[in-house]
């Protein structure tokens, strides 16, 4: 175990049903993350990205390895602990922002303190501070009704941090954003990452986020894969790893590889209009 | 690093149950408007059933005698067949620590009116020693063997006037004046001679009513010379059970059903608020709330909408009470401080069973219901 690591994962691995049926959602992954770094996870759909985020944010026990974040394995914590780990170790940003919609941008902040065990002025300055710093500070007491979605996802990202967690698990930031608000928001991220040394695993479809993680890493049929031999879908841009089994088509003598059968299908139809926005193969 | 754990009473947190439910105010105002009138019925048959035990004992409470003596193996004022002499008056007057004795005699009557058969409870004493009607309200009190006095309900409700002739087992007596009585119990007070007349028992009577500084001492020495001799509380509570009786299943039934629905307005009311928020607190777990914050941000959610039904269902009463005032007056609705705390009680209890179903969906919920499918 890499004692300077913010998160190591050992040979984790996650099994559904049993013998005939069995699904290896992820299999023997490893994964080391160093406080204030920001590692990207892609991959396509299915690929078990899911699946690995909820085993770190302790919401589905591993099958066999081990996920040791401040020297705590949560593979083997009680579930009982599991909550109090959650609240005060681990911090979420959800690609549909998930704010409580009963309550105001401050109080959303000032929740999360409070499942840590902090309330009051503490709680308080706590979440004004952060959402100060994510540039929400005429915002506090908007409800999310009256936010944008950028400012709704900076309001999760001061959630997600308000309780200075040592990892930081955000699923799509940017899926619901325009390219304005996921550059803004991936600049924020980034920043906060840094400044609280706070590591940050993303997993996302969003290419532009690469420019702010430290490492990217692809993740497909439940296994890391080298991120090099990439290349990106000519149709809608998604990042597919050329296969036997990846839908392709060849034009002009060259092969161009598809996330799906819909996009294979669209450029085959005018393969012209694609080839322009494309650096395949 | 240190694991701090959410005290789910933790003061200066956000007050999430409350923002969930004013978050749709509709729905909570329907939750308590309905939850209130589950509360009214439970403190209007609670009123009713404070009028009816009033009025059962308003004899007693009003004719102010500390014992009353009686035949041997009578216990309880209105419907016993308690027969004693006379004489036994100046026995009881002759006690130490007697201040005043008094015969009466009571018996229950049918008395036909307007071809309905109306009971009554004639009651014969001695005028001017007590016994008789303690407040009369129109005309006086019978003097001679040929008037009565009746109740001023009976008196209203059949449109009974002073002076008119009313038969009572088959004699003529006149209406000299109405007194107060109970849609419970129909009084009509004449002398006793009167009543020695109508059931041929002269030199007897039902009971003597004592008036005594030393009720213990002058009961034991009664007692003694083989006589029954019970306290106003004892004759109270055996008349409550005689008279009540009819009444205490089918009011005790209408309380169960009202705690009952009120039960199942504050669950359906909390269980949908939280159905639709599902997801919300599928977030909530995620972000670490454990499951006795859970529980009790259900139960709270329960309490808020119980105290306010409570509310509601307070005021509704009050109005309630004041339309029965209007309308039906002979129905005494009497609120106690005893009421209030059942009404209180029964609101609470009904939270706390209402929060069952919600509070073990909840603890149940997935916190993987956070994140979309993939």
């Amino acid at each position: 175990m890499r004692t300077s690591s913010a998160i190591n994962v050992h040979a984790l691995s996650k099994t559904f049903g049993e013998g005939e049926i069995a699904v290896n959602a992820v299999r023997n992954v490893d994964l080391d993350v160093e406080p204030g770094e920001v590692v990207l996870i892609m991959g396509p759909s299915g690929s078990g990205k899911t699946t690995l985020l909820l085993m770190l944010g302790a919401m589905m026990r591993p099958t066999t390895g081990s996920i040791i974040i401040d020297g705590i394995d949560l593979a083997t914590t009680p579930e009982r602990r599991l909550p109090a780990l959650r609240a005060n170790h681990l911090g979420f940003i959800f690609q549909d922002f998930n704010l409580l919609s009963a309550l105001t941008a401050l109080e959303n902040v000032e929740l999360a303190c409070n499942l840590a065990g902090i309330a009051g002025r503490e709680a308080s300055d706590r979440a004004t501070e952060l959402l100060q710093r994510v540039g929400l500070n005429e915002r506090l007491h908007f409800h999310p009704d009256q936010l944008s979605g950028g400012e709704k996802q900076r309001v999760a990202i001061a959630r997600a941090l308000v309780n200075r967690p040592t990892l930081v698990l955000a699923d799509e930031p940017t899926a619901n954003l325009d390219s304005s608000h996921g550059r803004e928001i991936a600049r924020v991220l980034r920043e906060l990452a840094s400044e609280q040394n706070c590591s940050i695993v993303v997993v996302s479809h969003d290419e532009r986020l690469r420019e702010i993680a430290d490492r990217t890493l692809w993740l497909e049929d439940g296994a890391f894969r080298e991120f090099d031999t990439m290349v990106a879908d000519p149709v809608c841009t998604m990042t597919v790893h050329p296969s036997d089994a990846t839908p392709h088509y060849q034009h002009n003598g060259i092969t161009y590889w598809f996330c799906s059968q819909t996009c294979q299908k669209d450029f085959a139809t005018n393969p012209g209009s694609y080839l322009d926005r494309t650096n395949q193969p | 690093m240190a694991t701090r754990s959410a005290s789910h009473n933790m003061p200066g947190r956000v007050p999430l149950a409350r923002r969930n439910l004013l978050a749709d105010p509709r729905r909570l105002v329907a939750s308590a408007a309905a939850v209130g009138l589950a509360i009214m019925l439970i403190l209007l048959l609670d009123g009713l059933w404070n009028g009816i035990n009033r009025s059962v004992t308003t004899y007693e409470d009003n004719v102010g005698a500390d014992l009353y003596v009686a035949q041997p193996g009578t216990h309880n004022f209105f419907g016993a067949v308690s027969q004693i002499p006379l004489s036994s008056v100046d026995l009881v007057r002759k006690q130490p620590g007697v201040n005043w004795a008094s015969p009466v005699r009571t018996f229950l009557a049918i008395v036909s009116l307007h071809d309905r058969k109306i009971p009554a409870s004639i009651i014969g004493w001695m005028p001017g020693q007590p016994g008789g009607p303690w407040e009369i309200s129109k005309g006086r009190a019978p003097r001679t063997k040929n008037e009565i006095a009746i109740g001023r309900v009976m008196a209203n409700r059949h449109n009974l006037q002073i002076g008119e002739s009313l038969e009572l087992m088959g004699r003529k007596f006149q209406i000299v004046g109405t007194s107060t009585d109970t849609f419970m119990l129909s009084f009509i007070f004449m002398t006793h001679a009167a009543t020695d007349q109508l059931l041929g028992a002269s030199d007897t009577t039902s009971f003597v009513l004592v008036g005594t500084n030393r009720p213990a001492e002058v009961r034991a020495e009664l007692a003694a010379s083989g006589l029954a001799v019970h306290n106003r509380d004892e004759f109270a509570a055996r008349d409550l059970v005689v008279m009540t009786r009819a009444y205490a299943l089918p009011i005790g039934m209408m309380r169960g059903v009202a705690f009952a629905i009120g039960i199942l307005v504050i669950a359906l009311s909390v269980y949908t608020a939280m159905m639709d928020r599902r997801r919300e607190y599928g977030i909530v777990k995620a972000m670490g709330a454990s499951r006795n914050y859970l529980l009790s941000l259900a139960l709270r959610q329960s309490l808020i909408v119980a105290a306010a039904g409570f509310i509601a269902g307070t005021l509704f009463f009050l109005g309630g009470r004041a339309i029965i005032a209007a309308v039906r007056p002979q129905f005494t609705v009497v609120l106690t401080s005893a009421s209030i705390a059942r009404a209180l009680g029964a609101a609470i209890l009904m939270a706390l069973v209402a929060s069952l179903i919600p509070a073990r969906r909840l603890a149940r919920l997935e916190p993987a219901t956070a994140y979309r499918g993939g």
